[in-house]
């Protein structure tokens, strides 16, 4: 392996190194992919592939804090961040977790180190961006504008439904400013929508009618289905078989079934593919879905070209090599453990023409950093974003059965975009499924009130939880961060990891903009609490790692797991570290591919729109190599 | 082996009101004998025995009758220093599958030396035959998943 040099090195496996991985290996190109997670997440056949996920699961069940990363091994040769290790920080360096939190607010989202990434325990959500999220110079006076825009995107945020495998009913999807043609003439998603809760249907039905002020206007709050990457009924209207690469015309195209009497087969667990072909309600999916019907990233690493791919795990990617001469990189260093937890390792490099990091926003700008690459612009670890998410729970009037299905459905895109953002964020409003599980710990928080402070016990405390927990209503406000130099990872040889390598260190915090969509959302949430009648439980403690105030009112928020920036994408060397083709400025066989690239946030999970960047980064390189 | 099946009907006997659920219900779990293995496993052999005979002398005491029951239930084991933190653990163990830490004052005068203490899930098995799931009308998150669209519905049960 030494010795070889492949057509193009990929450092991740997470959705955006899989997709690359396998339209280039598709299309011919011979790629070494590495991986810093265990090679035990690695494994493809079927028997591997099911032990290890059933150990995965098996930790889930045994988690006391059932949080994202729980079922996933805390290997200290390629740790992970942990949202349990997130507190206050009181003006010295928080270093308890892996991030090296600087604060002044300690960034509150993480992602799993593993084969697959961090779609293992992602949502699901498969949102597309808005076309003025692109454009939040131009239109709002706000962050920047990108250098692509939604209809440059549009062709590639088709194959990335594909890819993930989407249900979505398109005729229920409308969004303010979208346009006349957002999705296309006669486009329909892989899968008919996933059924909406009962939930969602108590809140529709309660809500119908409601108008909502906000800053002197009037709003109806919409409620809408939410496209899903998780199996659910195919769309027999939907004709695509598969992305892939048209030589002559050097472009990737989604090819058409051969036959008429094709259609969208769901694809299932990587152990067995009848497995997980339609979500079963496991109501798991962060952080772990038992029958992989919500997608992950191995379903798509495991269909690409195993005669073209070499897999190599247990091999975290330190350093870039760059000749001064041209700019260009010549190789990637790795140091592979042979235990999780030992100090040993042994080091490598892999060579290619070309060089991917696909390695999730902060640990991409960690290697650039280690690297001194892609200096000029002096971007590179600045504008970390996240969706900063404010919380509001009570109980409904009546029951309406949460901790069941995909953890949301509908989604109330109201707030997604409008003349408010000149001044304050816009958001999406998801309608929770899983109870108040997330702000206060339900259900065992609520069990252990009820025995050790009201005193319940036998069928009085069967009755008290069959009716608190059933009357449980989430709603979250999930607020654009623009991007600001400021929020930044660095890197510093004081803080290293147990085989040497750099650890984030995060500078974060939350600007007046966000802060001002606290109080929006929160009039807006105090607004259908009460025209609904739901009992409003809503509380932000003081002391909770995420505290702030702004204009005499305390707010909490959590991070959305939506690890963005870092790397953005714009239109000089001067301005941004990667092109309109995700291509470093300054190395051109380098490509950075991930949410790293985005240069603002918007109002989606970025996941979706992370895939459809991949398929186009993929696009330029075959263009590349040819 | 006697002891053993003694301990656990009374284990069982005690559960029911504790639970509110019943005696079928609690067996049907498959976990009473892992959930009185725990509260060997931490408090010892000796204070179970004599937690389980004073459970055994209410229910017998008071023929498993209201409100005589509930008030010797509050009265003898709840209210107590000593069974109070007990009685709650068990109750959590059989509704939540985790065993809950006695608070340090317990520990201080009670259980010195004892080991086992910190909270954690009696095995993946007792997480998902938690009552809580069933006393809400769903299912353990991660675990007898009940199929597509199921959450559409109100429950069925």
């Amino acid at each position: 392996m030494e010795n070889k040099e492949y057509d193009v090195v990929i450092v991740g496996s997470g959705i955006a190194g899989s997709i690359v991985a396998k339209t280039l290996t598709q299309a011919g190109k011979q790629v070494l992919l590495l991986e810093a997670g265990l090679e035990a997440g690695m494994a493809f056949d079927s028997e591997g592939a099911y032990k290890n996920y059933q150990d995965y699961l098996r930790s889930y069940y045994m988690a006391l804090a059932k949080v994202p990363n729980a079922p996933y091994p805390d290997i200290k040769d390629a740790e992970s961040p942990n949202v349990l290790d997130m507190t206050q920080i009181n003006g010295k360096p928080d270093t308890k977790g892996y991030f090296v939190q600087n604060g002044p607010l300690p960034f509150a989202s993480d992602y799993a180190r593993a084969a697959g990434g961090t779609t293992l325990h992602w949502l699901g959500t498969c949102l597309r961006m808005l076309p003025n999220d692109f454009k939040m110079r131009s239109k709002y006076g706000q962050a920047v504008d990108w250098p692509i825009d939604y209809e440059y995107l549009k062709p590639y945020y088709e194959m990335a439904e594909r890819e993930i495998g989407v249900s979505s009913d398109v005729s229920e999807q409308i969004y303010p400013n979208m346009g006349n043609d957002f999705f296309g003439k006669d486009y329909v998603f892989p899968m008919y929508k996933i059924p909406q809760s009962y939930i969602d249907k108590s809140f529709i039905d309660g809500i119908k009618g409601l108008k909502v002020s906000l800053n002197g206007d009037v709003y109806t709050p919409e409620c809408t289905s939410t496209p899903q990457g998780r199996n659910s009924t195919p769309n027999e209207k939907y004709r695509y078989a598969a992305t892939v690469w048209n030589k002559t015309s050097q472009k990737l195209e989604l090819k058409p079934f051969p036959k008429e009497s094709d259609v969208y087969v769901p694809v299932g667990a990587i152990w067995d593919p009848y497995s997980g072909q339609r979500c079963e309600g496991n109501a798991s999916c962060v952080p772990i879905c038992p029958v992989q019907a919500k997608y992950n990233a191995l379903k798509t690493l495991k269909s690409a070209k195993k005669e073209h791919l070499t897999l190599l795990s247990q091999a975290v990617a330190t350093q870039i090599h760059i000749d001064t001469s041209n700019g260009n990189i010549t190789g990637v260093s790795y140091k592979q453990y042979p235990h999780p937890d030992s100090k040993d390792y042994t080091t490598g490099t892999a060579k290619g023409k070309i060089y991917v990091l696909a390695a999730n926003a902060i640990e991409n700008a960690k290697i650039l950093l280690a690297s001194g690459a892609c200096k000029t612009s002096d971007q590179v670890g600045r504008n970390l974003m996240d969706h900063t998410v404010l919380l509001t729970w009570g109980l409904m009037k009546d029951k309406v059965y949460p901790f069941r299905g995909p953890g949301s459905t509908t989604n109330i895109p109201t707030f997604r975009d409008g003349d408010f953002r000149k001044h304050h964020a816009a958001w999406i409003s998801p309608i929770d499924n899983w109870g108040w599980g997330w702000p206060t710990g339900s259900p065992d928080t609520d069990l252990d009130h009820a025995v050790s402070t009201l005193n319940l016990y036998g069928k009085d405390l069967r009755t008290y939880i069959g009716d608190l927990l059933s009357r449980q209503l989430l709603l979250h406000f999930e607020c654009e961060q623009l991007p600001e130099k400021t929020n930044r990872v660095t890197i510093d040889n004081k803080y290293l990891d147990n085989i040497g390598n750099y650890r984030p260190i995060i500078n974060y915090n939350v600007a007046d903009y966000s802060l001002k969509a606290f109080k929006a959302s929160k009039t807006v949430s105090d607004q259908i609490f009460a025209g609904m009648g739901v009992q409003d439980y809503t509380n932000y403690p003081a002391n909770e790692p995420d505290y702030t105030t702004y204009d005499g009112q305390g707010y909490v928020f959590r991070g959305a797991g939506h690890v963005v920036g870092t790397h953005c994408m714009g239109t000089t060397e001067k301005n941004s570290v990667v092109n309109r083709d995700q291509q470093a400025w300054d190395h051109k066989n380098l490509y950075l591919v991930g949410a790293g690239n985005m240069a603002t946030l918007g109002t989606s999970n970025p996941t979706l729109t992370l895939a459809a960047l991949s398929f186009a980064a993929a696009e330029n390189i075959l263009k590349a190599l040819k | 082996m006697d002891k053993t099946t003694a301990g656990l009907d009374a284990f069982l006997a005690i559960s029911v009101p504790l639970t509110g659920y019943s005696k079928i219900a609690l067996v049907a779990t498959g976990m009473a004998q892992s959930y009185l293995d725990a509260v060997h496993r931490v408090i010892g052999t000796e204070m179970t025995d004599e937690y389980l005979t004073l459970t055994a002398r209410i229910l017998q005491q008071t023929g498993g009758k209201e409100p005589a029951l509930d008030r010797e239930i509050r009265q003898q084991l709840l209210a107590s220093l000593k069974y109070g933190p007990l009685t709650r653990n068990i109750i959590q163990m059989w509704y939540w599958g985790a065993w809950l830490p006695l608070p340090p004052a317990w520990m201080a005068k009670y259980g010195k030396g004892i080991k086992g203490n910190e909270n954690h899930f009696v095995s993946p098995e007792a997480y998902q035959q938690g009552l809580i799931w069933n006393a809400m009308g769903s299912h353990p998150e991660g675990s007898k998943q009940p199929g597509f669209a199921s959450w559409s519905i109100a429950p069925l049960s």
